[in-house]
């Protein structure tokens, strides 16, 4: 067990547009998420067994970013719910993807993963299942001169509460990819961190959410350059229909003597409905000088010259719009090198838009 | 550094300070007290007198903000500061009659010279209270009222109770509280119908006295389809104790009128400079803040604007230069409340030399603001290793027919920029010199002349010392 938190009020900067009272598990005997690694190419060395709690640290240690105890009332409480720790180790070069599957059911469901990568991999977790609360610790170390790509996809049941925090460290020369597509669940909360620990670490993420009817989903996405020479890209796409909320927050630090860092990120809103609501906050905190550090954010409907365009080629106004829908956040996979990881992700993103479409 | 420039404005120039004059001076400290004996000094009407004592509990009970430089916050002592130093018998209408030793400082800040020149009135403020003022003729006769706002009230009290405390109520924050309880000075101006005000009108803010807070006031309303241009300047000696200034600023633009509103803030760095700016634009109407935050300890300012009628249009340009132990803490707010409102705001920032600037800004579109457009631009160069530059924008959109965007970069001087000068013939410190000056110039551009020409000048002092 871990130490108790204090709740975080509704003025602490990380729960400020997801108060915690509304991510809080109710009180329930929680279950394990099963995980199930599937079958791999025969050359793939990729093995899932029982993790160390150690691997999943409730504060971050590291020049500037150990935080307050309160912004990690979310780790604290996965440590709290255990979730038989699982790890995940994976060695050589891997063309194929590594697929896990992330059930889980019950009230309450929880897990957590550690993925350790010494060579090229690429890992598509899954998470399916109807559970009503379900909290994910995600955990990783590449290895210096390593790549790994993690795409992350969900098709929880649409009355879930989805809990997930990320921590991930970067080594020399090292790059870690990561794509998520959320569209499952109807409350999230995320807080993704990534630490470039050494020269010459890369991260590229891409994040595409699809808001419907009331979902509520909110991404808290960190970046910490420690050392110089590193570099990271951030791509958020949002499309919020019906009265869905979603929140985009991507705090960007570059640590004193980080020079030669170059990062970026970008936040894109379409909003689909009068009642849709999409909040941006790219924030920057740079603290060395031979930098290279830009965010930008954009909101907008579709674009009626874009609708215009494919409704006089014989598509009506739904098909044109989806069609624009698709696209827009798909392209939030273009930072993702790994072209089996952008596949994967743009393959769920084409059934979850069909099925919408259906339903 | 050039001779021109050091001979134009010297180092910190208005590091100076004078003997000080006090025919009333309250003893440090705040209390419930104090705030009543500054109402009857000014013999205000009963309900600015409840305001303040509301406002002064309000301010005791409210805890002091936990973002921002928290460090530098709670180092402010509220008991070592003087909250009332009246350093004239009154405000005067004649250049002549304001006490020697006062017209000394105004004279080496230029004041009398610049009123002469291009303005079209003047209040001076000194410590608490203004001590001159006055107004061209053919805008009284077209019935433009500029008053100091202790004036304002005793002569336009209905005028006055109408907007005073509506776009920042005492209960915003904790200085706009502390500013409403013991406010002193300040200007009051109202724009009628239709009237233009072609030139532009000053006020000008001197601390001379240690250890002094200086809250003064302001309340501009121009009426439907008038204009002003309003220019605010601030300095203050260089002490080793903290000064602060904790201002209330609240503009009110009617149907299709405008306001504009500049600040070159130039304090020295051992003020505290925390202060609420605040404009409402009705239909059509336009608000623009035009703000240069030089110097100071700690800077937290976030001009904001309302708009609150269709059409109404925000424009927001501020810069702001971080040197050594300094902490620009500034940045910008806009609330489309109405359909087909329009904002622009661009910010641009230096640090150097350890100092730390930080854009903190709000950009919020209401679900029934069909139709908006805003742009925002953020710019920061880093000059050194220690210095330090944070973004903190919030994009709120709740209307799917909002048109955003929102850019910023963080980068250093271009090493290609520099050799491209230096190749020209100018020294490494001149060619950062050209860069800045020309990374400002959307900045001063906005400004009239001849503050655009001193706030060169001031960057050039500033930079020395930059290169190496």
């Amino acid at each position: 067990m871990t130490t108790a938190v204090e709740d975080p009020s509704s003025a602490v900067h990380l729960w400020r547009s997801t108060p915690w009272s509304w991510m809080r598990p109710e009180e329930a005997e929680p279950t394990s998420i099963r995980m199930t690694l599937h079958p791999v190419d025969a050359s793939v060395e990729a093995t899932l067994g029982a993790g160390s709690p150690d691997l999943f640290p409730v504060v971050i240690d590291g020049p500037e970013t150990t935080l307050p105890d309160v912004d990690d009332i979310a780790r604290h409480t996965l440590a709290d719910l255990d979730g038989a720790p699982m790890r995940l180790d994976l060695k050589g070069d891997h063309d194929a993807v590594v697929n896990v599957d992330l059930r889980a059911a019950g009230h309450v469901a929880v897990g957590r993963l550690h993925i350790a990568c010494n060579g090229r991999a690429v890992v598509h977790l899954h998470l399916s299942g109807d559970a009503g609360w379900c909290g994910l610790h995600l955990t990783g170390q590449v290895a210096n001169g390593c790549s790994l790509s993690v795409v992350v996809t969900d098709e929880l049941h649409l009355e879930s509460r989805v809990l997930r925090c990320d921590d991930w460290r970067i080594g020399r020369d090292a790059t870690f990819e990561t794509g998520t597509l959320s569209v499952g669940g109807f409350r999230r909360k995320s807080d993704l961190r990534h630490h470039l620990d050494a020269t010459g670490g890369s991260v590229r993420i891409g994040l595409a959410v699809h808001g419907q009817g009331t979902r509520h989903d909110d991404h808290h996405v960190e970046i910490h350059h420690h050392k110089g020479h590193t570099t990271s890209e951030l791509v958020a796409n949002v499309a919020c229909a019906g009265r869905s909320r979603s929140v985009g927050t991507g705090r960007l630090v570059i640590d004193v003597g980080a020079d030669g860092t170059d990062a970026g990120q970008v936040f894109r809103n379409l909003l689909l409905s009068q009642g849709a609501r999409a909040d941006a906050i790219p924030e920057l905190e740079v603290l060395a000088d031979d930098v290279s550090a830009a965010h930008g954010a954009a909101s907008a409907s579709i674009d009626s010259g874009q609708l215009h365009y494919l409704m006089s080629r014989g598509l009506d106004h739904d098909e044109a719009s989806s069609m624009i829908v698709e696209g827009f956040l798909a392209d939030a996979f273009r930072p993702l090198a790994a072209s089996e990881a952008r596949r994967t992700l743009r393959d769920r993103l084409t059934v979850h838009l069909d099925c919408a479409r259906i339903t | 550094m050039s001779d021109e420039a050091r001979d134009a404005v010297g180092e910190y120039r208005y590091g100076f300070h004078d003997p000080e004059v006090a025919t009333i001076r309250f003893d440090k400290g705040l209390s419930e007290q104090v705030v009543r004996d500054i109402s009857a000094l000014k013999d205000e009407p009963e309900w600015m007198t409840e305001l303040r004592v509301k406002a002064y509990h309000h301010f005791m009970e409210r805890p002091m903000p936990d973002w921002g430089n928290e460090a530098l916050l709670n180092s402010i002592d509220f008991d070592a500061v003087t909250y009332f130093l009246r350093s004239s018998e009154g405000t005067e209408g004649n250049w002549d009659d304001v006490p020697d030793d006062i017209k000394r400082t105004f004279d080496r800040l230029g004041i009398p010279d610049a009123e002469q020149k291009w303005l079209g009135g003047v209040t001076a403020q000194y410590e608490s209270e203004a001590v001159y003022h006055s107004i061209r003729e053919d805008l009284e006769e077209q019935g433009v009222l500029f008053f100091d706002m202790d004036s304002g009230l005793r002569e336009h009290p209905e005028l006055v109770k109408r907007f005073f405390n509506t776009v920042v109520p005492y209960t915003d924050n904790k200085f706009s509280a502390l500013n409403t309880a013991v406010w002193s000075g300040g200007s009051f101006i109202y724009v009628p119908k239709g009237v233009h005000v072609e030139m532009p009108v000053q006020a000008y803010f001197r601390i001379n006295a240690k250890n002094m807070g200086q809250f003064e006031r302001t309340l501009i309303v121009a009426d439907e389809g008038s204009s002003i241009h309003y220019v605010e300047g601030c300095t203050a000696p260089t002490y080793s104790t903290d000064s602060l200034h904790s201002a209330v600023v609240e503009l009110v633009a009617m149907d299709g009128a405008k306001i504009r509103y500049s600040t070159i803030q130039n304090w020295s760095s051992n003020v505290y400079n925390l202060v609420t700016k605040r404009g409402i634009a009705h239909a059509n109407a336009t608000v623009e803040w035009v703000d240069g935050n030089i110097g100071s300890k700690l800077t937290m300012k976030y001009p904001a604007v309302l708009l609150k009628g269709e059409g109404a249009h925000a424009e927001i340009i501020s810069v702001a230069y971080a040197g050594e132990g300094q902490h620009q803490d500034a940045g910008s707010k806009v609330h489309h409340l109405a359909p087909n409102t329009t904002s622009n705001i661009l910010s641009k920032s230096i640090s150097k030399n350890g100092g730390r600037s930080t854009y903190r800004g709000m950009l919020q579109v209401r679900p029934k603001a069909e139709g908006c457009r805003s742009k925002v631009v953020c710019d920061a160069l880093m000059l050194d290793a220690d210095s330090r530059s944070d973004t903190y924008p919030t994009m709120e959109v709740g209307n799917a027919s909002a048109d955003l965007e929102h850019e910023a970069s963080v980068s250093k001087i271009a090493g290609d920029q520099l050799f491209y000068l230096m190749s020209r013939g100018h020294s490494e410190a001149e060619a950062m010199g050209l860069i800045v000056n020309g990374f400002f110039e959307p900045f001063t551009r906005e400004l009239p002349m001849e503050y655009a020409s001193e706030l060169n000048k001031l960057l050039e002092i500033e930079m020395e010392g930059a290169i190496g």
